[in-house]
């Protein structure tokens, strides 16, 4: 983890140096987890690439004003957490395209396959419907593996809220996970 | 040991307690109903999340990201190209201004070569002032009125 820490920050030297080699670099370490939190958050892929891209472009830019503070990888969640936000406030403005709206058409239900396929989308409505402060403690936490305290520094949350939001967050999950115990079983 | 709390049950199974609270809840666990029907619950839930896995193997933006900034990188470089169009204009600008600067300073060191610059100068009378020395005029009465024009006594009198 360290090391990862020092690559990183290696990184983002030589990048404000103008070694472009290094963005690439950082892109194709840290673009699946940026991806998976941005599409958690959105629900799209098409604005979870647009958000990763401009996450990238923000690093590139921001490279010679870099100070490694924090852990790279919180800094970068909180670019993504805010681009994701702007996203949501955009999306907030203009209607729903097709594609989200409605359950998902899940194709060719064969057994196991097909129960898990529709119990993954039972669990993302599940996540979805939460509040979007509890929906995104849950993200940072169960799927990006973010402490309290990280999740604190990437939201802008006191570690207090973060708890508070988890434990509200969690609990609702069981509720609505409870009702499709037939799938989780 | 008091019952577990719920910030902790959560913790407890995402395995992120230290080692000593991870022993002291797994202790609690095996004493408490209660607890250990709560962490059942806990565990199912976080395996339910768990199925919700995001394959981004076709979602590459490393190449999108780097074409951009190539052609940010080729911005950047017009953007330097213009100052140094400007850096251009200064300097014609300081080398014209040289050259005039130059050209005077010969220009006065040239005149004391010049012809007309050694020509002797002519004897002035007394009574033949300079500047119609100057405009080759001979002194007369007639032009009096030129020089003592100010003072108004006088003009009355050479009139």
């Amino acid at each position: 983890m360290t090391n990862d820490k020092s690559n990183d920050t290696e990184l983002m030297t030589r990048l404000a140096k103008g070694d472009m080699a290094a963005l690439g670099d950082l892109a194709r370490r840290h673009q699946d987890k940026v991806l998976s939190l941005s599409y958690r958050v959105l629900g799209d892929w098409h604005r979870a690439e647009d958000v990763a891209q401009e996450t990238f472009l923000r690093v590139y830019k921001a490279a010679k004003h870099y100070k490694p503070k924090a852990k790279f990888t919180t800094w970068l969640y909180r670019i993504v957490i805010n681009l994701c936000f702007d996203e949501q406030r955009k999306r907030a403005k203009t209607a729903a395209p097709l594609e989200d709206v409605g359950p998902a058409i899940l194709a060719e239900p064969d057994g196991n396959a097909a129960e898990r396929k529709e119990v993954v989308e039972l669990v993302k409505t599940a996540v979805n419907e939460l509040p979007e402060r509890q929906r995104l403690a849950v993200i940072l936490h169960r799927y990006d593996g973010l402490s309290h305290a990280e999740i604190g520094e990437v939201t802008g949350w006191t570690k207090s809220a973060v708890e508070s939001l988890l434990v509200r967050a969690y609990a609702n999950l069981r509720e609505k996970l409870d009702k499709m115990k037939y799938f989780v079983e | 040991m008091k019952h577990v709390n719920d910030i902790e049950l959560i913790e407890f199974v995402a395995g992120k307690l230290t080692a000593s609270k991870n022993e002291e809840v797994r202790e609690h666990m095996a004493a408490c109903k209660e607890c250990s029907g709560r962490w059942r619950e806990a565990v199912e839930v976080w395996n339910a999340l768990g199925q919700w896995s995001v394959d981004t193997a076709d979602h590459d933006v490393t190449q999108r990201i780097t074409a951009l900034t190539e052609e940010a990188e080729r911005g950047q470089k017009q953007q330097k190209f213009a100052p140094k169009l400007q850096t251009g204009f200064l300097s014609t600008v300081l080398r014209v201004a040289a050259s005039i600067i130059i050209a005077v300073g010969v220009g006065h060191k040239l005149g004391k070569y010049s012809v007309t610059g050694n020509m002797p100068r002519t004897e002035v009378s007394k009574n033949r002032p300079e500047y119609l020395a100057a405009l080759s005029l001979e002194w007369s009465s007639e032009l009096a009125w030129l020089i003592l024009e100010d003072d108004s006594t006088n003009v009355g009198e050479q009139r």
